[in-house]
């Protein structure tokens, strides 16, 4: 157990690591073809990446699937995988993957464990639809194209620039279909070639091989879909009622036209609606706990919030306690939990654009509406503070988001001002330019004691619909820990080497505390020290405006995980747990999870590693 | 055989000598008409030698007026119909008495002046007729008031003292400023009454303020000393030391000077008459007629400058005498302080008295062929249906119709195939990329301008609009007024950020105005009568744009742009004051109406009594069918560049209104229209004919079009590669199309940039001119030359056919020109083909011959 605190005594460790070679180099996973299997199947996969001699397991994160190795094979460099200088050999890895029927859908991520180490992850999906493998080649002519059953799941590549698949669908008048691209769905890390939030730049359309005066085989574009920086929508999606009977054609490219192995996809031919949705669900199921969030506009407001955030501290905060008193209820509260973590809930009532009175709540409390159309604007509720009061603000958005829906909120005074607002605006680079941001969460002492209103909007007057809801809690600050991240995802250490975990720590609504961080799981000669960076000091903005009100404090800590000269190799990796623990005022906390990382240690010659004490 | 055809049969001979006279063709080729044979039958309606036509009536104008205060004059015009239906001036010619000489004066000008109270009736006899009006002098009410806004604001006007090549430029001249054009004569009396130098960014004068008049000793006021030359003065003479001018100036300083508060304005000028239709070396009597802002009417003919557009056409003195000097169309400009009027007028070798008669397709017919008819000039005749299919597919879809459609075509007797085939080509996906291409050029979907990830959903969005045929009133309102992240907000970023206000309304103004207003954020617009106030004013609307970094998404909002400075306000360069919105009419934007701005500036657009919006926007595409604007260049409108047919403009705005800015209705329109469906083939009438659509003619095409119809007859597609792969995109899927590539900036091309494909970052200007670098690309490029023996091309393929030599030829014809070889062509072409030792490059040579001929390259 590691304290961080600056009266202890720091035993730090500087790990100077020289270049990796390619004979010492930790194998890496890059693609993995097919990406996908129906429940049940066995079938061969090809698994590319480099430094895969020797590779001998194939470690999944879940039960229900296994897979052993066939055989590693070379790759010829050219047009396969980048064969810059310094990279190591390329190899293609065979493997034979058993599905279990009664395993659960969703995604298992999958390591290769060799000598050198365990790879990076990599995603396999398990689901229930057909399987079908993408054809040798694709053509433009319905007749000559690969045709695909409804419903089913093809897994292909986009393996060279310029490259379009072509998929041919028969449809029936009136049927409901859904075609949904999942671009690289193993994850693979693309290299910054176009990828977007861990896919491609993938584009999906759907033709219809009408023919045209000029042209007999002109396809017809019906729908088109493409996944953009800013979309929150990982996948490509085109929803379709079929209007004629007869054959459709899917497309699948890369909108850049780039390709290579890593240009990964499923696509998902499904039949629309609820009941294919459950029966074929595309968000796969996560091997993971999801971690803390307070900085985002999807993460939930759940029941048990307030409870979730008194947890990430030592003791209630000093609002918590009022917060209780004052719980009263309104005719448009209901309590969704006991005690004073409870909050109340508002619900919209249209229409609540005009200068009426607003019902008043007490905190916490926490509003639920929506901007159903264009220019909507939701004057919602009023509530009561005192001077000096601390207060946090944190808004969800539900189901439509950012950059569709950005959800505005005000705190207006009697007279209308505008006291706080989740905008964010500073200087950026130079004096004469702004950036201004929709925040997720704000925090702000209230000067004055009064009745405020709180308002609701979309930043433009052009968006507006039933799904831009949104749940604005209202509620005391509690000085907590927040977000807790480990940076690193596995360690390969060699017997006598040390290797750094970073951990990052949110300190939110002026948490002073400390925070001690815990790793378990270490296998025989491997223990886990406190270690400090060199972090070159950032010029200050000329202007961070409000920053307090808007971004947590940020803490980063690093912690050596150091092996032994006689720690004994481990043959499959060790899963450390990083946990962490408010402490104030020497009290403790309960257990957070921060991270799991992957380690090993292996066999072979030491590399060389520096470390000293200051 | 016309000049196109003549020119394949000159390039097949053997090919060095074939590309030397292609290179001479080439760069003769930028000449519209250059070759063209000419329809030698003789007009219809051409006057027969010898037959002077007769007098008929004579009309005097004004019929009443009311002459205020002695020495108030009117200028009258006398004007004469004869039996060959046209109108004569005859001002100069008629004899004038008045009933009471104590009343007023006439002169042989057709000029009177007021006397003494009274009235009298003015008489006009000439060729045996007579015409009267009557004149009555209102003396006793005095002379108006001399107001400093009107008669001595006129007074530099007909001089051009306020010209913008003199006092009236950006910084003035000599260290002495005037608005252009009257514009602001309140800061123009400042300037002479308190001196000083004016500064463009500031309403303080720089240095010391010397008055420019001296009330005591008016006759030492600047003001009259340099005008007269008694000092040194760059801009010449300008006033006789005893003209009237003078005389005006001088009394106005010795009365002190006076700005004339209350006195009236003009509020327009009238002119008579409006369109003029001369023969070389007559002359026409103009009469200008103010209409003051407290009801009454001046004559104005002597105190306005005039300005012809052609002076080598007509040239008009002071007077409003216009002399016309040989064929020609002018446009004389009538300027008083802040109002203007213009007089269209032709100058014809002979005035055709009778006109083939035609049943008009729809109005604009009856419109090109009014102003036909009136400068005498006589249409082609219609197009072949091999013209009008080649024409109307290219400029509907930019694809070259196929040959088995050709013959189809031709071969119908179908008296509706015409029509049938344009609703064909408005609903055809073909119809869809190439008005994406075309919006997408106009509308500036460039990587340069907005990053690969913006620009994508931009170019969605065009294609969308076109694909669903958006009212465009709608497509014009989702981009002026977008807000949030999707397609029409992208084009208002610039690398990573919002541009600048005045710049995005530049552009809207540009796009959907067709006017150029940029002169006029530094100072009033020169050329037209765009203030710097109206700039600003207008610029207000986008004050608050801005954006949210967290989804790039665009807002107006209070917080306004992000360059503005800390209190985020947007400042008037010159009078340092917060820029409001202003309408151009001066109306501000309601408080209660700035939360959603530039929606109201888009309302103003669409809904302007002026209709300002629809008929840039219908001059625009006008132009894509006819290589030139009514008003031209198409985003030029201003005063100074009026259009050539007004009332066709007019009509046509009216029409896009009221159709629920239908562009595919508005393309229907003009190509179902006997104007557009016109041959290209000229007669002697209207050979020298380029402004009035009396015929076809020839345009280029444009580069990403041309590239395409080459790959279409090759039958070898272009290999579009990536600029960059890793960063910026790869190579283009195969078969891709230059006209469907959406960020040309990734995909260098050297065909494309030779033949004038525009950067994006601006509003494109296409320039369709030939060059020598086109010339030498058609000799070596490869475009012209692998694209001819590539494997698995149309010659490939036609030579593993069994197709004969004449077969061949036929089907170069019909894919490349969509009509049949002339016997003549068929014979020479078979038998060089004969001739040449390999038959493969004989055919090459064929080939080649038919796409570096101007047939295929233009347009026609």
């Amino acid at each position: 157990m590691i304290l961080f605190n600056p009266r202890m005594r720091i035993l730090a460790v500087v790990a100077v690591l020289l270049p990796v070679t390619s004979e010492g180099a930790e194998p890496q996973a890059l693609s993995i073809a097919p990406v996908g299997g129906q429940r049940g199947a066995r079938l061969e996969v090809t698994l590319r990446g480099r430094s895969l001699q020797e590779a001998y397991a194939v470690r999944f994160d879940r039960e229900g699937v296994t897979a052993t190795v066939e055989r590693v094979e070379d790759l010829v460099p050219e047009g396969e995988i980048d064969p810059s200088e310094e990279s190591p050999q390329a190899q293609k890895l065979t493997l034979r993957l058993r599905i279990d029927p009664s395993s659960g859908t969703g995604r298992y991520r999958l390591r290769v464990v060799s000598p050198r180490g365990v790879s990076g992850p990599l995603a396999f999906l398990v689901h229930d639809l057909p399987s079908v493998a993408e054809g040798s080649s694709s053509s433009v002519q319905a007749s000559t194209t690969q045709t695909i059953d409804v419903p089913s799941a093809i897994n292909g590549v986009v393996s060279r620039p310029g490259e379009r698949d072509l998929y041919a669908v028969e449809a029936d008048e009136g049927q409901h279909l859904r075609f949904e691209l999942i671009s690289n769905p193993s994850g693979t890390s693309m290299g910054g070639r176009a990828g977007y939030r861990g896919g491609f730049d993938s584009v999906l359309t759907l033709y219809l091989p009408l023919g045209s005066w000029f042209e007999e085989g002109r396809l017809h574009r019906l729908a088109y879909d493409d996944k953009s920086k800013a979309n929150p929508r990982p996948n490509p999606l085109i929803e379709a009622r079929i209007r004629q009977r007869g054959m459709y054609l899917l497309e699948v490219g890369s909108f850049y036209n780039l390709g290579g192995a890593e240009f990964t996809y499923q696509l998902r031919v499904t039949p629309n609606g609820p009941a294919a949705a459950e029966r074929f669900p595309t968000t796969a199921n996560g091997s993971e706990s999801d971690p803390w969030q307070e900085r985002s506009f999807s993460r939930p407001i759940r029941p048990d919030h307030i409870r979730r955030i008194l947890a990430r501290t030592v003791e209630p905060g000093d609002g918590v306690g009022a917060a209780s008193a004052e719980n009263g209820r309104t005719p448009h509260e209901e309590s969704n939990g006991p005690g004073s973590t409870a909050y109340s809930i508002v619900r919209e009532q249209e229409p609540n654009d005009n200068s009426a009175p607003t019902a008043v709540a007490n905190i916490p409390f926490l509003v639920e509406g929506s901007i159903d159309q264009p220019g909507d604007l939701d004057r919602l509720v009023s509530f009561r503070v005192q001077s000096g009061h601390k207060l946090s603000f944190e808004i969800e958005t539900p189901e439509a988001t950012l950059p569709d829906f950005n959800p505005r909120w005000a705190v207006m005074d009697k007279s209308g001002k505008v006291v706080l607002s989740n905008v964010y605006r500073r200087v950026v680079r130079q004096a004469l330019s702004y950036s201004k941001t929709i925040e997720p969460k704000t925090i702000h002492t209230f000067l004055r004691g009064g009745t405020y209103t709180l308002r609701v909007r979309d930043t433009t007057q052009r968006n507006g619909a039933s799904d831009f809801r949104y749940r604005l809690l209202v509620r005391p600050q509690i000085p907590h820990a927040g977000e807790l991240k480990v940076q690193e995802d596995r360690l390969n250490l060699v017997p006598g080497e040390a290797g750094k975990l970073t951990v990052t720590t949110g300190q939110e609504e002026g948490f002073a505390g400390q925070i001690l961080l815990q790793v378990e799981g270490l296998p025989p000669g491997v223990q886990a020290l406190p270690g400090t960076d060199y972090r070159p000091e950032k010029p200050p903005n000329l202007d961070d405006g409000p920053k307090g009100r808007y971004m947590p404090q940020q803490g980063a800590t690093s912690v050596m995980i150091v092996a032994a000269e006689d720690a004994p190799a481990t043959r499959m990796p060790r899963i450390l747990r990083i946990s962490a623990r408010p402490v104030v005022s020497g009290k403790m906390g309960a257990l957070l999870p921060v991270g799991r990382v992957q380690l090993m240690v292996l066999e072979g010659k030491r590399r060389q590693t520096a470390a000293k004490s200051p | 055989m016309n000049a196109f055809r003549r020119d394949n049969r000159h390039r097949l001979a053997t090919r060095p000598t074939l590309r030397l006279t292609l290179l001479a063709l080439v760069l003769a080729a930028g000449q519209p008409g250059h070759g063209e044979k000419v329809d030698s039958a003789r007009a219809p309606g051409s006057p027969a030698a010898g037959a002077a036509p007769k007098l008929l009536s004579l009309r005097l104008h004004p019929r009443a007026v009311t002459l205020r205060g002695k020495d108030a004059s009117q200028q009258f015009l006398l004007t004469g119909t004869y039996s060959d239906a046209v109108e004569r001036d005859l001002s100069r010619q008629g004899r004038f008495s008045l009933s009471d000489p104590r009343t007023a004066r006439v002169d042989r000008q057709a000029l009177v002046v007021a006397l003494a109270g009274g009235e009298a009736r003015l008489t006009a006899e000439f060729g045996g007729l007579s015409a009267e009006s009557t004149i009555r002098v209102q003396a006793s009410t005095g002379t108006r008031a001399p107001s400093f806004a009107v008669d001595l604001e006129g007074i530099f006007t007909r001089q051009g003292c306020n010209d913008s090549h003199c006092h009236g430029s950006v910084k003035g001249r000599g260290g002495f400023k005037l608005s252009s054009q009257a514009g602001n004569p309140r800061e123009d009396h400042r300037w002479i009454v308190r001196g000083g130098t004016f500064q463009i960014y500031s309403q303080e004068s720089a240095g010391p303020e010397t008055p420019r008049i001296r009330p005591e000793k008016p006759k030492e006021s600047l003001l009259l000393l340099k005008p007269t030359l008694q000092v040194p003065h760059a801009g010449g003479r300008r006033l006789e030391p005893d003209g009237p001018d003078y005389r005006a100036l001088l009394e106005w300083i010795g009365r002190g000077a006076p700005y004339g508060n209350g006195v009236p304005e003009i509020v327009r000028l009238e002119v008579m008459p409006r369109q003029i239709v001369l023969e070389p070396e007559l002359s026409q009597q103009l009469v200008v007629t103010a209409w003051l802002s407290d009801g009454s009417r001046e004559d104005f003919t002597r105190r306005v400058r005039y300005q012809p557009t052609a002076n080598q056409v007509v040239e008009v003195d002071e007077n409003g005498l216009i002399r016309a000097l040989e064929p020609g169309e002018v446009t004389v400009l009538a300027q008083a302080p802040r109002r203007a009027t213009r007089i269209s007028l032709g100058v014809v070798s002979s005035i055709l008295t009778e006109f083939p008669r035609e049943t008009p397709r729809n109005f604009i017919d009856e419109e090109v062929r009014r102003k036909l008819r009136r400068l005498s000039i006589l249409p082609s005749e219609h197009s072949s249906d091999q013209e009008f299919l080649r024409r109307v597919c290219l400029d509907l879809t930019g694809t070259l119709p196929p040959p088995t459609r050709v013959r189809e075509f031709l071969d119908s007797r179908d008296p509706g195939k015409r029509d049938r085939l344009i609703t064909t080509l408005l609903n055809s996906p073909e119809f869809i990329d190439y008005w994406t291409f075309r919006l997408a050029d106009l509308f500036r979907v460039s990587h340069e301008q907005g990053g690969r990830d913006k620009v994508k959903i931009y170019w969605e969005w065009i294609r969308d609009a076109i694909a669903r045929n958006k009212p465009f009133d709608q497509v014009a309102r989702e981009r002026m007024a977008g807000q949030g992240y999707d397609g029409p907000t992208r084009h208002l970023w610039g690398a990573d950020e919002i541009r600048l206000p005045q710049d995005v309304m530049t552009e809207q103004a540009r796009v959907f105005l067709g006017r150029r207003l940029d002169c006029a954020q530094c100072h009033d617009h020169p050329f037209d009568s765009w203030t710097q106030d109206q700039f600003w004013g207008l610029t207000g609307f986008f004050k608050n744009l801005t954006y949210f970094w967290t989804t790039m998404a665009a807002v107006d909002d209070p917080i306004g742009h992000e360059e503005f400075g800390a209190d985020g306000r947007l400042l008037h360069p010159r009078t340092r004051e917060e820029v409001e919105a202003v309408y151009p009419d001066g109306r501000a934007l309601p408080v209660e109406e700035r939360t959603d701005p530039r929606s109201r500036l888009a309302d103003w657009f669409t809904s302007s009594e002026e209709f300002l919006f629809e008929e840039a926007v219908v001059n625009r595409f006008w132009s894509y069918f006819f290589g030139r604007g009514i008003v031209d260049p198409v985003d030029d409108f201003r005063l100074t560049n009026p259009p050539s047919h007004p009332e066709l403009l007019r009509k046509l705005a009216r029409y896009f209104r009221s159709s629920g800015y239908d562009l595919r209705g508005l393309i229907r329109l003009i190509v179902q229209s006997n104007t557009y469906q016109r041959s290209g083939r000229p007669n002697q009438a209207n050979r020298g004919d380029g402004v009035n659509y009396s015929r076809a003619l020839p345009r280029s095409l444009d580069a990403e079009i041309l590239l395409d119809m080459i790959c279409q007859i090759t039958g070898i597609p272009e290999v579009f590669e990536g600029k960059d792969e890793r960063d910026y995109g790869g190579r283009q899927p195969s078969g891709t199309r230059a006209m469907n590539i959406v960020h040309p900036d990734l995909h260098p091309s050297r065909f494309l940039d030779i033949y004038g494909r525009p950067s994006r970052t601006a509003v494109p200007e296409r320039k369709g001119g030939a060059s020598l670098a086109q010339a030498l690309h058609m000799l070596a490029g490869p475009a012209y030359t692998d694209k001819l023996s590539r494997e698995g091309g149309r010659i490939d393929r036609l030579l593993r056919s069994s197709a004969t030599d004449r077969e061949i030829v036929e089907e170069f014809y019909l894919a490349a020109l969509s009509r049949f070889p002339t016997p003549e062509e068929a014979r020479q072409l078979v038998g060089m083909v004969g001739t040449r030792p390999s038959r493969k490059q004989a055919l090459e040579d064929l080939l080649w011959g038919v796409i570096a001929s101007r047939e295929f390259a233009y347009n026609h």
